[in-house]
């Protein structure tokens, strides 16, 4: 199947042989209002995703890294309060675009695929007309002949068996595998520049997730644009990602390429988590476990959020936030021990 | 799908069955001599005995029961003891006016009732969410007598703008006929709809409210469908299907509020008719009543189920997962 | 080790109804003749997707579910038939630790009432004074503080739930757990806890697990013996190491090769299975796995192969070993 390659301007272009970045986020800043108290959740978040990259975003819950899709997409929930910075798209900031724009980008040069298969397709419309929506809101130049065969060729290039009968069915007839293909299908229908995937396989079995990620894969070898991953399996992060960046409730922690991350992790967090995973090889002796557990919202402390759980703090961590600092080329850290030393 | 509405259909001609069968039953089976029950005083020996013997009463129970069937099929649902009459010319007409008034009354209340639910739950907190929930309060708990004389006194008493009661004025022009029964129905509908759009309202919003917190609304927002194509495209078809439900429930009681409405105004219709058949113990005409209500409330049911099956693809194609 | 759990054959179908005026003629074969020995002291892990019937098993073995056919012994008595009474004494001795922390404890119970209850039910403790210190001990043995006792649930994180639930299972002190994918909806940090928590348990109490999970890498940290399913059937059952070092069953290699692995060493070619996974109402003929197989013969269509020991210990479900050799 072929997706056409997305469409890049002239003047975004500087040089060709340096990816140059597609979104990049600059000291983002967000919170949630509970009553009349607003909590920080995300805090001074900065990292670019390059074209043509897989990009990971790794954490566990609370740290906010499905908040962080849902800002570049603007479909925050309504408790959600934007504090500071800049999401950068193209150049472009993103949050201080008006709701009409984003509605064009939207589905057209940024797609976003959600975790629960089950629940996010629409239970009353066919699976066909759900695809060919996107087509009727982005390429109103379509006639109804040629979205539908378009829809039957998308339905087809995610590796849908029938997908003439396939369109006109209903999502309750549809397994998992097949619902989440779909929601892959909807999003590179007008092939993005990006794509978000917020947790796309977890909700899926083991055989089946392995299928799903080789077609994402597939798809973006053929469409040269970007995914950004987001999930809590550093195993998925191995296998698809370029580089990753590792948040902690709501702060980056560590960036850099695989090698980096899995080979010479610089935070504690990051070797924690790494410790804790078990081993399809077999492990020696006991897992390791990071003691204590993520803080909620009401409770991050001042300075570094990980302190309290870290066996290398030291009195000032817990007072000043460690910056982010460049250990090596493409590889960040923010952490007093690893990173810069002591604060100034 | 079509054997969806076949079973449907079954099921609502057994339970039309079980309905007349109770009523059938209520009668015969009363303590004491079951002939009192449709005989009044005012009849002669020879009266009571030519009754009984055409409404079977001498006869056998089973016997009794296949005759009352065999005139249920052929509409023949006896005689009325005051108005002497058969019972079935006499529910017709009023049928009708029962009918018009409902009707009107429902078409009404969802026309503004559906789109105010709407229209609140995309605005939900704001002030004229709160002015909406409050009035849906006081709709909810209003004793529709209370409400119906209270317009009757105001509007027509007071202020003269409406007629007192009843259907029509006799003696009126074919071409000012149907402004006439307009200006009659007025208030009448204007009671029920007061009371059954509290409940449209309620139930449209909530459902709305709960429709939109579904992932598959964020599906649709991150495609790019802006905000109008997500409430009226994507959102209110799934939040119909629990409003359609109640709706199918409210007429069900709107027919008996119909009662009280009818009663109210004078309007000549099944409702008010139950009244005066009650307080005369016109029996017969008690009973083709039931039967006749009966049916209706089975019927608009049967509608009700079949509009939901038609919004929710879940419902008709029960096949589950296809691989 | 003496087997503290024999079943064989074990059954479980689910009638489908369709409607008022047809009978149940089609069946979910959640459970299709389950053969398996649970030895004291193990643990053995029960791995396989939707629709494998892993959690049925689970749940037909601690009696939330009637077996449909089969025998289930505990420590030599048939206790399939149990009924009433005798059930709920069997409760005792096999518990269940399940999945969703989040659901699985009553909000409207404080924790130490939940806790208490199923002991005063089975009269392990005389009052309310007994009952408190039990809580007390119980919440120490997982991790918590007493104190705990007098909060309600949703003052309590995923993980510290889950160790309630653990709690709550080990209240009557059975001999056997059965864990229905226990730590899957953790997250990665908690997960080592509760899964050392486990470990340090079964040492302490001297428990036997059923350990029902699709992930493989909690397979290979837990497990004693791991036992695979496919639509109801058992199509692998052997050691932890020769399970992982053999990988018989061609289910089983595409199992365990779709496991994505967080390192960046190099990986052996991924295995994808074609297509999705079949009905559990109409499984297909012959071998239930022909239609995804990589190595399927012509005999896979036709003919359903039989659970085999190819090696001591090591059973398998498949045409491509000892047919009738």
């Amino acid at each position: 199947m072929t997706i056409d390659a997305p469409q890049v301007s002239a003047a975004n272009v500087t040089d060709r042989n340096v990816p140059r970045n597609l979104l990049e986020f600059r000291r983002y800043r967000m919170g949630f209002r509970e009553d009349e108290h607003v909590h920080d959740l995300i805090d001074d978040l900065s990292f670019a995703v390059r074209e043509g990259s897989v990009f990971g975003v790794v954490g566990e819950s609370g740290c906010g890294k499905s908040m962080t899709a849902l800002s570049v997409m603007r479909l925050l929930p309504s408790a959600a309060v934007v504090q500071g910075g800049e999401i950068l798209f193209n150049g472009e900031n993103l949050l201080a675009k008006t709701e009409g724009e984003m509605e064009k980008i939207r589905g057209r040069d940024i797609a976003m695929v959600f975790q629960e298969p089950m629940t996010s397709l629409n239970p009353v419309h066919t699976v066909g007309r759900q695809i060919g929506e996107v087509f009727r809101i982005h390429r109103p130049a379509m006639g109804a002949e040629e979205r539908r065969s378009a829809t039957v060729a998308l339905l087809r290039g995610v590796g849908i068996a029938n997908p003439e009968q396939r369109c006109d069915q209903y999502s309750h007839q549809l397994s998992g595998g097949m619902r989440q293909r779909v929601m892959i299908a909807m999003a590179v229908a007008c092939s993005p520049q990006l794509l978000l995937a917020d947790e796309p396989t977890t909700a899926l079995d083991g055989t089946i997730q392995a299928q799903v990620l080789v077609l994402m894969q597939e798809l973006k070898l053929q469409t040269r644009g970007s995914i950004m991953l987001i999930t809590h399996n550093l195993g998925v992060v191995a296998e698809t990602c370029d580089e990753v960046v590792i948040m902690y409730a709501g702060r980056f922690v560590e960036r850099g390429t695989i090698g980096h991350i899995f080979d010479q992790p610089a935070h504690p967090y990051t070797r924690g988590l790494l410790a804790s995973i078990p081993s399809l090889a077999g492990n020696v002796g006991e897992l390791y476990s990071i003691p204590g557990s993520v803080p909620s919202v009401e409770n991050f402390e001042p300075g570094c959020r990980f302190a309290p759980r870290c066996a290398h703090r030291r009195e000032y961590c817990s007072r000043e936030v460690p910056p982010m600092t460049e250990i090596a080329p493409g590889h960040a850290v923010a952490c007093w021990f690893t990173g810069s030393g002591r604060p100034a | 799908m079509f054997r969806y509405i076949g079973l449907r259909i079954v099921k609502g001609g057994l339970t039309f069955l079980a309905a007349v069968t109770v009523t059938f039953l209520i009668v015969r089976l009363m303590p004491g001599d079951p002939t009192t029950a449709f005989l009044s005083d005012s009849m002669t020996a020879q009266d009571v005995q030519a009754l009984s013997a055409a409404l079977g009463l001498d006869k056998s129970l089973p016997e009794q029961y296949a005759l009352f069937l065999r005139n249920l099929v052929h509409f023949e649902l006896g005689q009325s003891f005051f108005l002497k009459q058969a019972v079935s010319a006499i529910i017709a007409p009023r049928l009708a006016w029962t009918l018009l008034l409902i009707g009107t009354s429902l078409f009404i209340t969802l026309l503004i009732g559906i789109p105010l639910g709407v229209y609140t739950a995309r605005h939900k907190g704001k002030w004229i969410d709160q002015i909406v929930s409050t009035m849906i309060v006081l709709g909810i708990s209003i004793f529709i007598p209370l409400l119906a004389f209270v317009f009757v006194y105001v509007f027509s008493l007071e202020l003269g703008l409406t007629p007192v009661g009843g259907a029509f004025t006799p003696d009126v022009e074919d071409s000012e006929r149907i402004g006439d029964v307009v200006r009659h129905m007025l208030l009448p509908t204007a009671t029920l709809v007061v009371v059954n759009l509290a409940q449209i309202v309620l139930y449209t919003r909530n459902s709305m409210l709960d429709v939109l917190k579904e992932d598959y609304i964020r599906t649709a927002r991150a495609k790019g469908v802006n905000d109008r194509s997500v409430t009226w495209g994507h959102a209110l078809r799934n939040a119909m299907i629990p409003t359609v439900t109640v709706t199918g429930l409210m007429l069900g009681r709107m027919v008996a509020g119909a009662v009280l409405t009818e009663t109210v105004f004078s309007w000549p219709g099944v409702g008010s008719m139950i009244y005066e058949a009650v307080q005369k113990q016109d029996f017969p005409l008690l009973q083709g009543a039931f039967i006749v209500l009966a049916f209706s409330v089975i019927l608009m049911t049967l509608v009700t189920d079949l509009v939901v099956a038609w919004l929710d693809p879940r419902i008709k194609l029960d096949a589950g997962i296809i691989r | 080790m003496t087997a503290l759990l024999e079943i064989r054959g074990l059954k479980k179908y689910y009638g489908l109804k369709k409607g008022l005026f047809q009978k149940e003629s089609r069946y979910v074969h959640a459970l299709d003749g389950i053969d398996v020995d649970l030895l004291e002291g193990e643990t053995l892990s029960v791995v396989g997707e939707s629709g494998s019937g892993k959690s049925t098993l689970g749940r037909t073995i601690v009696r939330l579910e009637e077996p449909s056919g089969g025998e289930i012994r505990y420590q030599g008595r048939d206790v399939s038939s149990l009924r009433g009474a005798a059930a709920q004494a069997l409760r005792q001795h096999i518990q269940m630790v399940f999945q969703d922390p989040y659901a699985s404890l009553n909000p409207r119970l404080t924790v130490g009432h939940a806790l208490a209850e199923p002991m005063l039910v089975h009269r392990k403790v005389a009052g309310r004074k007994a009952a408190r210190e039990a809580v007390g001990e119980l919440l120490g043995r997982v991790g918590l503080r007493p104190e705990m006792a007098s909060s309600y649930p949703f003052a309590f994180s995923g993980g510290q739930r889950q160790r309630i639930g653990i709690a709550r299972a080990l209240s009557l002190k059975p001999k056997i757990l059965i864990c229905d994918e226990a730590v899957s909806a953790l997250d990665v940090s908690v997960q080592s806890q509760i899964l050392n928590l486990f470990n340090q348990l079964k040492k302490e109490l001297d428990l036997t697990y059923l350990f029902i999970t699709h992930d493989l890498s909690v397979v290979r940290y837990v497990s004693d013996r791991v036992m695979v399913m496919y639509l109801g059937q058992v199509v692998e059952l052997a050691p932890r190491d020769a399970f992982f070092a053999r990988r018989l069953h061609p289910y089983t290699r595409a199992l365990i090769s779709a496991a994505p692995a967080a390192s960046t060493a190099p990986r052996e070619a991924r295995i994808i299975l074609q297509g999705e996974i079949p009905d559990a109402i109409d499984p297909p003929s012959g071998c239930r796995f022909h239609t995804r197989c990589p190595n399927v013969m012509d005999a896979c269509r036709h003919e359903e192969p039989q659970l085999r020991e190819i090696e001591p210990g090591h059973h398998v479900r498949c045409h491509l070993y000892g047919n009738g050799r």
